[in-house]
Parts: C-alpha cells; sequence; structure tokens
C-alpha cells in the first residue's frame, strides 16, 4: 500500500514541476506589473500607446510610444517580407527537392545560422553592413529600417524554416503519390497540393517568425539607429520598443517614471508577442486535427 | 495534335524548372549569409586572438589585454543557467510524456510552454530585474543572471527532453511493468537512462544560446568592468556578449578596440557555434547508431 | 474440485464506450496449457492483458466483473497491480529486451524488487536453463541482449519473466514474429514449462493451440463461445460457430 501512495506521491511532484512555465509566465506578468503599472498614475493608456512624441528625459517628459511601436512594426514587416520567401522556399527545397547529402548540409548550416548570438548579428550589421550601406546609397548613417529589417529576417529564417520542413514532411505521402499518379509534375504536385495541404503548419512558421523579429532587442539596438519618430523611407532610422527598453534602463532613474515606462513598454511587448504565439498555437492546434483517412 | 502535347509538357517542365531554380536559389542565400558572416568575422578577428587575449584581463581601458573575465563570467552564467534549467526541464518533460493523460491540463501547461518560449529576451530582462534583482533582493549578480537565462532556455530543455523520452519504445515499459516492477522505476531505470543522450544533445542547443544571449543579463548580472574576479553567486560579472555589446556602441574609445572587438565576437561565436556543431555532430551519430 | 487458479466472474470491459469482451466467465486450470483463439479483433488478446492488469496502462478503458488470483479479485480498490505482476508474467508479441546485457536483462526484475537477493548467478543460470536458452548464452551473458536472433531474444524474455518466479505466465502471440525453427523450440519449453507454471497462450495459429494446449478457449467478437479441453474442441466442438472457425470456414 505505501509502495501505491509513494507512486502517487511522485507523480504529484512531477506535476507540480511541470507547471514551472506557467509559474514563470505568472512571475513575469508580476514583475512587469509591478514596476511598470504606476506609470499609467501620470499618463493615460490611450496616450501612452497612441502618443506620438516619446521625450522620456525631457522636462516635462512625455511618454507616447507610437513611433516605437510603429518603429517594431515596420521591421517585422520588412523582415518578415524578406525570411517568409527564403525560409518557404528553403523548407520546400530541404523537404522535396534537395537530395540527402546536401539536406543534411542545409539543415545543419539553417540550425548554426540560428544559434548565431543576436549580439553578434548586430555588431555584424553595424559594422560590415551599415558602412555598405552608407557608401552604396550616400546615406548620413547605414543605422536604418533596412539593415535592420535584413538582420532580422536572417535571424527569423531558421525559425521560419524549420517548422516549414516540419509541416511539409508531415503531408501524408498518400497525397503526393496521388497527385503524381495522375501526371502531375513534382512542380505542380508541390504548389498544387503540397502547399496547400501545410498551410497551416507553414501560417504557424510565419507566426513564429514575426514574433520572434519583433520580440529581437540586440539587433534592433545596434542597427536599427535609434530615432524614436515615425520613418518616412526605409533609410530612415526608428527605434523599435526592445530598443528602447535596452538602450535608457541603464540611465533611468530606480523606480522614476521613465523607468516605470520602459516596464510599461514591457508589457505591451509581452502582450503583443504573447497574441502572436497563441494565435500560432491555436492554429497549429487545430491543423494536428485534421489527419489523413488512412486505412 | 502530338505536337500540342509536347508544347504543354515543355511548358510545364519549364515552368518546373524555373520554379526549382528560384528554390535553390533561396538554399544558397541562406549558405552564403552564413559564410559572408564567418568569413568577415573571421577575417576581421583572428588578428586579436592570442593566447593572453583569453587568459588575461583587459588593460588601458580596454583599448588592449585579454576578456579573460568575459570568457569566466560567461562560463558561470552558462553553467548557473543549465543549473537551473536541466532539472527543471527534465522533470516537466517526464510529467508531461510519462505520467499526464491528454486532456485540458496538459494542453494548458504546453501552450504555457509554448508562450514562455515566445517571450521575448528583452522581456525576460525585464524580468529578471523586476523579480529576481529587485523582488528577491538578490541583486545584480551572477544567481539573479543564472536564474534568468535558466528559465530562457527552459523551453528548449522541455523540448529536447520530450523528444527523447518519445523516442524510448513503448515496449520497454511495457516489459518492466509487466515484470512487475513499479512505474517509478520504470522511468528511473529504463526510460530516463536510455533518453538522457537525446535530452543532452538537445539541452546542449541551449547552452548555446544561454552563453550568447545579451538583453536577459544586461540588467541582471552584467558589468561593463569589475575590478576583480567574481567571488560568489551573488557578484556582478563581465560577460562576452555584454562586452562586444559595449565595446561596439558604448564605450569610451570605440575605433581603438574595434580590433578586440571582432576578436571578442569571434571568440564567442567560435564558442557558440562549436557548442552547437557538437550537439548536430554527436546527435546525428547517435541517430546512425541506434541501440534498439 | 476447485483447480482454477484463476477465475473469471461475468467480465465486461470496455475501450471508452465500446464494449469489447461481454460477460467472460470461465476458469484457468492450473498447470495446465490454456489456449486462448478466435479471429482478429476478438477480444483474446484484451483478456489476456486483463489478467495481469496491463490495460490499466490505456486511458479510459473500464472493468466490470470480477477477476480472481489465489481467491483475491485482482481488481479490487486496495489491490497494488504491481504485486500482481510479479505473480503473473507475461511475454510479449514481438520480442523486447532490454537494450542492456543478457545477464542485467534477467536480473533486472528480481534486483529492483528484491527477489534476488541470494545469489542472483544462479537464479540467472537457473532461468535461462528453464527457457533453453544457457547453453546457447552462457559464455556471452555480459554481451548485449540486442544481438542475439529474435528467437533467442523470445527466449531471453520468458527467461526474464521466468526470473520473477511467477504463478502464472501470460504469453501473448510468443511465436508469430518467429520463424519455424525458434517457434518449435519455444512450443517445446512450453511443454517443460507447464509442470511448474500455469500458461495461458493467445495464439492465432490453430495448428499451435492444437499442437500445445490441453484447454482451449474459443473467444467471437468479445463472447466466449467454447471453452473445454483442447481434443474435445478439435475433434468435437460442440457450438457451431467454433466447429466454423477450426474448419477454416471463416477468419
Amino acid at each position: 500500500m505505501s509502495r501505491h501512495i509513494k507512486e502517487i506521491i511522485i507523480k504529484y511532484i512531477f506535476f507540480l514541476f511541470s507547471l514551472v512555465s506557467i509559474v514563470v509566465l505568472g512571475l513575469i506578468v508580476f514583475s512587469l506589473f509591478r514596476e511598470g503599472l504606476p506609470i499609467f498614475g501620470k499618463v493615460s493608456v490611450r496616450d501612452f500607446i497612441f502618443g506620438m512624441e516619446w521625450y522620456p528625459t525631457y522636462d516635462p517628459p512625455s511618454f507616447g510610444i507610437f513611433p516605437l511601436i510603429i518603429g517594431s512594426l515596420i521591421v517585422t514587416f520588412m523582415a518578415t517580407i524578406i525570411a517568409v520567401p527564403l525560409g518557404v522556399l528553403a523548407a520546400i527545397y530541404i523537404s522535396e527537392i534537395a537530395p540527402a547529402s546536401i539536406k543534411e548540409i542545409l539543415k545543419s548550416v539553417i540550425e548554426l545560422l540560428a544559434g548565431l548570438p543576436s549580439v553578434v548579428l548586430g555588431f555584424f550589421g553595424m559594422v560590415i553592413i551599415a558602412p555598405w550601406l552608407q557608401e552604396t546609397f550616400d546615406l548620413p548613417t547605414g543605422l536604418n529600417i533596412i539593415n535592420a529589417s535584413v538582420i532580422l529576417a536572417i535571424m527569423a529564417i531558421p525559425t521560419i524554416s524549420s517548422i516549414s520542413e516540419d509541416a511539409l514532411y508531415s503531408v501524408p505521402r498518400e497525397f503526393k503519390e496521388a497527385s503524381y499518379a495522375l501526371g502531375a509534375t513534382k512542380f505542380e504536385t508541390i504548389i498544387q497540393v503540397i502547399i496547400p495541404s501545410a498551410m497551416s503548419g507553414i501560417s504557424t512558421a510565419v507566426m513564429l517568425g514575426m514574433a520572434r523579429a519583433i520580440g529581437e532587442t540586440m539587433v534592433v539596438l545596434m542597427v536599427a539607429g535609434g530615432a524614436a519618430a515615425i520613418p518616412e523611407s526605409i533609410f530612415d532610422s526608428v527605434r523599435p520598443m526592445p530598443a528602447s527598453i535596452a538602450a535608457e534602463m541603464g540611465e533611468a532613474p530606480f523606480r522614476g517614471a521613465h523607468y516605470q515606462s520602459l516596464f510599461a513598454i514591457g508589457i505591451v511587448l509581452f502582450f503583443l508577442t504573447l497574441t502572436f504565439n497563441l494565435i500560432a498555437d491555436y492554429v497549429s492546434h487545430k491543423f494536428r486535427q485534421v489527419g489523413s483517412g488512412t486505412l | 495534335m502530338n505536337s500540342l502535347k509536347n508544347n504543354s509538357m515543355k511548358w510545364r517542365y519549364f515552368k518546373q524548372a524555373l520554379f526549382f531554380g528560384t528554390v535553390r536559389l533561396s538554399a544558397l542565400i541562406i549558405v552564403l549569409a552564413l559564410g559572408g558572416i564567418l568569413f568577415y568575422i573571421i577575417v576581421n578577428g583572428i588578428g586579436a586572438i592570442s593566447w593572453d587575449f583569453i587568459t588575461k584581463p583587459p588593460t588601458d581601458s580596454m583599448t588592449k589585454g585579454g576578456i579573460m573575465p568575459a570568457i569566466l563570467g560567461t562560463i558561470y552564467l552558462t553553467i548557473g543557467a543549465i543549473a537551473v534549467g536541466l532539472p527543471l526541464g527534465i522533470a516537466s518533460a517526464i510529467y508531461l510524456t510519462e505520467y499526464a493523460k491528454e486532456g485540458r491540463i496538459i494542453r494548458f501547461i504546453k501552450v504555457g510552454i509554448n508562450c514562455l518560449a515566445g517571450v521575448p529576451s528583452v522581456v525576460f530582462g525585464l524580468f529578471g530585474l523586476g523579480f529576481f534583482v529587485i523582488f528577491m533582493k538578490f541583486g545584480s549578480s551572477i544567481l539573479s543572471g543564472s536564474l534568468t537565462l535558466g528559465f530562457l532556455i527552459l523551453p528548449t530543455i522541455i523540448g529536447a527532453s520530450e523528444e527523447a523520452l518519445k523516442a524510448v519504445p513503448q515496449t520497454f515499459r511495457e516489459a518492466s511493468l509487466a515484470l512487475g516492477v513499479s512505474k517509478w522505476q520504470t522511468t528511473y531505470r529504463i526510460v530516463l537512462p536510455n533518453a538522457m543522450p537525446g535530452i543532452l544533445t538537445g539541452s546542449i542547443l541551449g547552452i548555446g544560446r544561454a552563453a550568447g544571449e545579451t538583453a536577459p543579463i544586461m540588467f541582471t548580472a552584467a558589468a561593463y568592468f569589475t575590478a576583480k574576479l567574481p567571488g560568489s553567486i551573488f557578484d556582478e560579472v563581465m560577460a562576452l556578449p555584454y562586452h562586444i555589446y559595449v565595446l561596439a556602441t558604448a564605450g569610451t574609445n570605440i575605433e581603438a578596440t574595434r580590433p578586440i572587438q571582432f576578436g571578442t565576437v569571434l571568440v564567442l561565436v567560435a564558442v557558440v557555434l562549436g557548442i552547437d556543431l557538437f550537439a548536430i555532430i554527436i546527435r546525428s551519430y547517435m541517430r546512425r547508431n541506434k541501440r534498439w | 474440485m476447485d483447480s482454477g487458479i484463476m477465475k473469471l466472474h461475468k467480465v465486461n470491459f470496455y475501450y471508452g464506450q465500446c464494449r469489447a469482451l461481454t460477460n467472460i466467465s470461465m476458469k484457468f486450470v492450473k498447470n495446465k496449457v490454456t489456449a486462448l483463439i478466435g479471429p482478429s479483433g476478438c477480444g483474446k488478446s484484451t483478456l489476456l492483458r486483463l489478467l495481469n492488469r496491463m490495460n490499466d496502462l490505456i486511458s479510459g478503458t473500464r472493468v466490470e466483473g470480477e477477476i480472481l488470483f489465489e481467491d483475491k479479485n485482482i481488481y479490487a480498490p486496495d489491490i497494488d497491480p504491481v504485486e500482481i505482476r510479479r505473480k503473473i508474467g507475461m511475454v510479449f508479441q514481438k520480442p523486447n529486451p532490454f537494450p542492456k546485457t543478457i545477464y542485467n536483462n534477467i536480473s533486472y526484475g528480481p534486483k529492483l524488487t528484491g527477489i534476488g537477493t541470494g545469489n542472483m548467478d544462479a537464479l540467472v543460470e537457473q532461468s535461462l536453463k528453464q527457457a533453453v536458452l544457457w547453453d546457447e548464452v552462457k559464455d556471452i551473458l555480459n554481451k548485449s541482449a540486442m544481438n542475439l536472433s529474435g528467437g533467442q531474444q523470445q527466449r531471453l524474455c520468458i527467461a526474464r519473466a521466468l526470473a520473477m518466479k511467477p504463478d502464472i505466465l501470460l504469453m501473448d502471440e510468443p511465436t508469430s514474429a518467429l520463424d519455424p525453427i525458434s517457434t518449435a523450440k519455444i512450443e517445446e519449453l512450453i511443454e517443460e514449462l507447464k509442470k511448474n507454471y500455469t500458461i495461458i497462450i493467445v495464439t492465432h495459429n490453430m495448428q499451435q493451440a492444437a499442437r500445445i494446449s490441453d484447454e482451449t478457449a474459443f473467444f467471437y467478437i468479445g463472447n466466449l463461445v467454447e471453452y473445454n479441453k483442447t481434443d474435445k474442441i478439435f475433434t468435437n466442438p460442440d457450438i457451431k460457430q467454433t466447429e466454423d472457425y477450426i474448419t477454416g470456414r471463416f477468419g
């Protein structure tokens, strides 16, 4: 009898451990709110999110983060435009076309690319890409949207590629065989059967790639330029939300308004990426329910 | 009639060739991106590498000397992150694969893990600051940094552990239970040992990530300069990623320290990619030589 | 005379809403080989797995009725399934040795359950001899079990189960994944084993059932159709359905 009880206790101990992730999420919300919520006593939520002037160090300070949000959205959007075609096409190559040896190598390359620390990529963008941009396009600075977007795309491609590859891989073989048996070429099969079938998995991949890009800090901090203003061209510099937090936290007086506003940006960022992740999770879960009717 | 068919076939194959060409080009671009980045880093950084660089501390306002304290700090933080993340991650995975039944609870936990995986690293930094540094009063320290990094890599470790545990054939569990061995003993004596290589390999990628992250340690552990090496887990440390960032953006002598920046970048990249490559190779070897 | 070592009394078994076994009542005779036969999906493996509570591993299952072992219902709430499985061993359809040495495969169970505290070497040797495997492996006990052939692995699994000194040995189609020679070896050793153990074997091979079993139970779609001495079942069954199955009219 006591062994039976021991087994139940063990099961519940492990259950508690498995709740760690949820607990940490809760602690994150707790910390963000504890330090950031007080700012909304000084500025309304509406003014905070839609205000156009981010001058936290002026006297009196202004805490409108709309330019920061726009900055985040623009670099994310542009990074996505670059990363999605490259990532999805690479996934198609790996999953459907590449010979086995190249497949292994390419997967390893993408995995290594994913492993590059963001500060290294930021450094690369700052020191190699920026001067090149500056020279080639005759700009005052090479630290701008296009630079950040390219580097962010490099960071997002591994995510998009590997999740898309999983989605393509799980397309049932029966679908492909049916298509070939009807006389379709490989290209036609890929476009008309395989990709549509994997579409929800690919959308999940794109969403997670975008979530990655929005949340990325060091790259945008070092490369996007730092101007907290709404840009007019892709050669302008911006200050996406993570960059503001990382750049300004060091100088914000402890528990002052500026400090609290940075935590508040963290709140916005957290819920933004959370939404992306929940949508991606919902899409991918729905997709997993629909299988193939095999005997 | 025949020539019409031939033309249409030719057109279809032409479209295919075009598509395949584009696809191959994409793959090539990605490879060139990695290659290009590594090339520039190696070419510009190799000059700074020397035995002294790795073993001595910086001097002359960082314009000369080495980066040894940063290397040490990164090692400490990484070990700390593993100490936090590995046990929690394996335990979570054991519950999810060996004990949990399909249902709302397990879905809830898995959604939680996925969402935690998606939290931006700077938000983790704020979390570490708000919770460990301030609320728990650990201050900016190896302890705060390790805890923050540990939770950052937790989803990676859970994922790798889950995969490794699931790969252990169900029939081993059945054979053990049928002998009258209890479930926990089966998990501990059969499942876990057989899953351990996979767990460790997968977790190594988490280690690589912990070593390379900047934002989580910016406010929780890292300092630009520490006069002496850390003596306890409550001390601040220098760390490679943070060192690169500060030298490159806010240091007192950006141009003069440029070679050192490249050198530091090269060291960090070598360490992280080395760890990743090691894991990839081991994993490939294990897959080829499956024992069952 | 009640030599029934295991008795089933009005047993119904459900996978969720679906009833897989209907009103099964029967007695298994001690030190005899009982074969469970019937077409695929008729529930014979399900019944076998009920006897050592292996179906507990599948969620959503429900048992009604009683299964008595040593005059106690093994599904009673205060019974620990782990204890049951020490006394009722099982050999599976596909041989499943652990990725350990031959010696450690055998010693695994006894070590963890405290049975073999004493001379483990002797226990290992005895188990391997009972499974007619000792001569073939006595010099390679510390080599991996995964290197053995299919037939040898299955005999190893039998030895592993016997090392627990069970009262009953359940065998779920133990030879269906093996070649004819290994099959013959295992059938021979079953003949020997029944002197000391009670054996309940599921088989879809009627000739095998006729060859090695003393009693035979014929199942069809979750129902026990006929249960009698093997000779009678195969030469002069009482129920037409049994006769149809034996003569190959269906299944």
